[in-house]
């Protein structure tokens, strides 16, 4: 049962509360609300989205079956967001008709014990009422994604993450190539945005895309009306009747608002599935302008999922893990280079902007990362740890079987090569490198690490295999800054999607759903389904009251 | 009647295309001069001079003419071949007609030359080498300006400063470089077993142009000779097959395996783990001593690996 609900707070009720604060972001709230009789309104539908992406495509659908319109507003130019450039991996249990085929026992109460266990670090700061709902609707959430054409491989993923069984069914890539942006080898979200896509245009939807939310809209009285947007420089207006889903995916590429969380990520952290996905944190922003809270923060921090990786692809500005970009994509142009990848650590070392050795290179853990960010005795760079480069020899690309060009490699300010190891240092150049790099000192890590090899021990970080010397030229400078990942805190709702203020009260007409829901630490697509689906039938049914 | 004398019309000489303050000496400056006449006439044809110290260096015809005046096409000058500060001047004059009279302008041109950076690269020496033998090493010297080198003095230098080899750079720059030229040169041998901290010197000495020195350190392993054969084979446990490509490490010594599997490594005797190592599989390591020939080929077994990019998915 929803926070609100429990608590048995009317409409009316709100309404006074609201009235009575005067305080805080209540009162930021109130500077910010507009009055609905002045306002012209360009388009209008009873559930609007704020993004079009898995949570905002699924409370389309979920919003069409109880007879609202609906408008999917995106600033993108096609649809899908985050998702479309995911794995497809859909992390959903309870014991679905998957699971029953391929003998997972499981059960809705299986799937909430699991998202709550005190013993796992990705369970035990989730607010258990969202968990309770998401666990709930798990199994009937996978049979709708089937009936509304979603289609799964055979086979079941996992146990991963929490759940103590397996759980993720990864979707089928979606089959027609001029509609997906990335493919190799396992970028297989593209299916399941595309179905749902294909689905809620068949019920009615209408999609706004290269529509920009700019604000959103809260009558004085405390009710969400509607965003503010713009499109091709003009401002418009789009009223949303029964309700407003926030389903902008993310903030993990907003400097500012991902430093309220960790101050360490400063701007030469790149992020997965940028420049698809913007997760630039608007939908989180404007709704804290209404009065909206985050919860759960201690989920982004907690060390325990993916927020930061290790680069996985090399030389090229988006390096992360299994999210490979190839050359054939249609938005290579803002790519710049798909990596060399595949790298086996022994063939290179990591250095900061100051060419120093800072960590075991085959590593990849939080304490790998804290390495990478850490503070390198440079005034004009307190936080962050600055750009780092993997530099290795013309023998590690032959032993890897890398072709170091484009469009394998960015030359443009993310790998370069040199005829020696001075002359590298000497050729890096690149935004975020705040000075060159020192030949001498890159030319003394170098010299000390092959003495390394031939001691057979890294006596400065204890690297397992100091196997090859870095010797042979041309020599390779490639980015292999880390990366961040997803978001995983958000806006605080309660159980039906709805948003809540910093006082615990319900904000009606306002739903959140998806990256930038707070609360619940389960990364990605399972609780962006099902809250998405929640919230589209809830302003349906409701019409965005508690 | 009297012919009123010319009025001298004022002119404005602007580098457009200018030279940084510090260059390599014997650099090509780039530049482009822009003359504008205070009466906005067209000025083509008339000279602009570049004047050093020691006399003239270029004399430029403006060649074009547009609303922010005449100017040279881009050309080139040479940059002095010795180190320093430097004034040049550059100066407009002789655009004069029949009625138009054009007062001369001009402005200095200072800039600093400095010696070519030059860099360092040594590779090539077994590992281990073995103690009581010669070894070759190849030295590779960058002009950061891109002179040919060929037949410049390399030498090598032990930790005590004292120069042990000296050869002569090559013809031909080193495949896949722009501009390494290399040296081979023979190392005397060493008769202890530790590892050495030796490096490659380039003096910048002997060439026309100043260039700077640079040297880069190196380090290689001595041991004693191999003593014993061993034959490692490796293979894919599930399928029984021969694995080829399979990095296979006994402390410093290591080779790739070949399509059968096996690689033959001449070591000294003494303790080893074996490391077998290619992407995609995994497997134990392997303690072995060495104490004498083994008649037969150790095996190692590898698994395959879930499919690592199966595993990093996200979502």
């Amino acid at each position: 049962m929803g926070e609100s609900r429990r608590r048995g707070v009317s409409r009316r009720e709100f309404l006074e509360k609201s009235a009575a604060v005067g305080a805080g972001t209540a009162t930021m709230a109130r500077a910010q609300t507009h009055a609905q009789t002045d306002r012209q309104w360009d388009h209008s539908a009873d559930f609007v989205t704020i993004g079009a992406g898995v949570a905002g495509l699924a409370a389309a659908v979920s919003a069409l079956e109880h007879r609202a319109s609906v408008i999917l507003v995106d600033e993108n130019s096609d649809i899908g967001g985050h998702g479309m450039v995911s794995g497809g991996l859909v992390h959903l249990g309870g014991g679905h008709s998957k699971q029953r085929a391929h003998g997972v026992e499981d059960s809705a109460e299986k799937v909430f014990q699991d998202w709550i266990r005190p013993d796992h670090p990705l369970a035990r700061y989730n607010d258990r009422d969202l968990v309770r709902a998401f666990a709930d609707e798990n199994a009937s959430t996978f049979e709708w994604l089937v009936e509304n054409g979603v289609d799964f491989l055979d086979r079941m993923m996992g146990p991963q993450m929490a759940s103590t069984v397996p759980r993720q069914v990864p979707t089928v890539q979606w089959p027609i190539k001029s509609e997906i942006y990335t493919s190799v080898p396992t970028r297989r979200g593209s299916g399941l945005v595309r179905a749902l896509e294909a689905s809620a245009r068949k019920k009615g939807a209408r999609f706004l895309l290269r529509h920009k939310m700019t604000s959103i809209v809260r009558e004085s009285a405390g009710r969400v009306i509607g965003i503010t947007v713009t499109h091709e420089g003009r401002t418009l207006n789009i009223r949303a009747a029964k309700g407003l889903l926030v389903a902008t995916g993310g903030h993990s590429n907003n400097v500012n608002l991902r430093r309220v969380f960790d101050a360490r990520l400063t701007e030469e952290y790149n992020v997965a599935g940028d420049p698809y996905s913007r997760k630039s944190g608007d939908g989180e922003i404007a709704a804290m302008a209404i009065g909206a809270s985050l919860w759960g923060t201690s989920n982004q921090t907690n060390e325990a999922e993916r927020c930061l990786r290790k680069a996985a692809h090399i030389g090229c500005k988006y390096g992360y893990a299994s999210l490979h970009w190839p050359a054939d994509s249609p938005i290579f142009d803002r790519i710049g280079g798909s990596g060399l990848t595949g790298v086996d650590w022994a063939n290179a070392i990591l250095v900061t902007q100051a060419g120093r050795r800072f960590y075991d290179e085959t590593a990849a853990d939080y304490d790998f990362l804290a390495a990478a960010m850490a503070y390198r005795g440079e005034s004009s760079k307190l936080n962050g740890g600055g750009p780092i480069w993997a530099i290795f020899d013309r023998d590690a690309v032959e032993r890897q079987e890398w072709d170091p060009r484009p469009p394998n490699v960015d030359l443009d300010g993310y790998f370069f090569s040199a005829d020696t190891v001075a002359e590298l240092a000497e050729s890096i150049a690149n935004p975020f490198q705040l000075e060159p790099v020192p030949a001498a000192a890159l030319q003394d890590t170098v010299a000390r690490y092959n003495a390394f090899v031939d001691a057979g021990a890294d006596a400065d970080f204890g690297k397992p295999a100091p196997f090859f010397k870095i010797q042979t030229p041309p020599f390779y400078a490639a980015w292999s800054t880390p990366l961040i990942h997803d978001s995983y805190t958000g806006l605080r709702t309660n159980t039906s999607a709805q948003v809540m203020d910093l006082q615990g009260q319900v904000i009606p007409g306002l739903y959140c759903a998806g990256e930038c829901q707070g609360g619940f630490n389960q990364h990605g697509l399972g609780r962006s389904l099902v809250f998405g689906r929640i919230a589209g039938r809830h302003a349906a049914l409701n019409g965005g009251e508690a | 009647m009297r012919r009123r004398p010319l009025e001298p019309h004022l002119t404005r000489l602007e580098i457009s295309c200018g030279t940084p303050p510090e260059v390599d000496c014997g650099a090509d400056l780039k530049l482009a001069v822009n003359v504008s006449c205070h009466s906005g006439c067209d000025l083509r044809h008339g000279l602009v001079r570049v004047i050093a110290p020691d006399g003239e260096r270029a004399v430029v015809e403006l060649a074009r003419h547009d609303e922010t005046g005449s100017s040279t096409e881009e050309f080139v000058v040479a940059a002095p071949q010795e180190v320093g500060e430097h004034s040049w001047v550059i100066a407009f004059g002789n655009a004069d007609s029949r009625e138009t009279r054009h007062e001369p302008s001009s402005l200095s041109l200072r800039f600093r030359t400095k010696p070519h950076r030059t860099s360092v690269a040594v590779w090539g020496a077994p590992a281990p080498v073995v103690v009581h033998k010669t070894i070759t090493v190849k030295v590779g010297v960058k002009c950061s300006a891109g002179c040919r080198l060929t037949g410049q003095v390399v030498r090598v230098i032990d930790e005590a400063g004292s120069s042990l080899a000296e050869g002569r750079l090559g013809e031909a720059r080193w495949p896949g470089t722009s501009g390494l030229y290399v040296a081979e040169l023979s190392l005397p041998e060493t008769n202890t077993e530790r590892v050495f901290h030796w490096s490659g010197s380039f003096s910048g000495d002997g060439l026309t142009l100043p260039h700077e020195s640079a040297s880069s350190p190196f380090s290689f392993r001595t041991a004693g000779p191999p003593e014993h054969t061993v034959v490692v084979e490796v293979k894919e446990r599930d399928a029984g097959a021969p694995l080829e490509g399979v990095g296979v490490f006994m402390g410093i010594y290591h080779a790739t395996t070949d399509a059968r599997g096996r690689v033959e490594l001449k070591l000294p005797k003494g303790a080893y783990t074996i490391v077998a190592r290619r992407r995609g599989f995994q497997g134990p390591a392997l303690s072995v001593a060495v104490d004498g020939e083994r008649t037969s080929a150790i095996p190692m077994d590898l698994v395959r690996e879930s499919n690592p990019e199966e595993e990093e998915v996200w979502m």
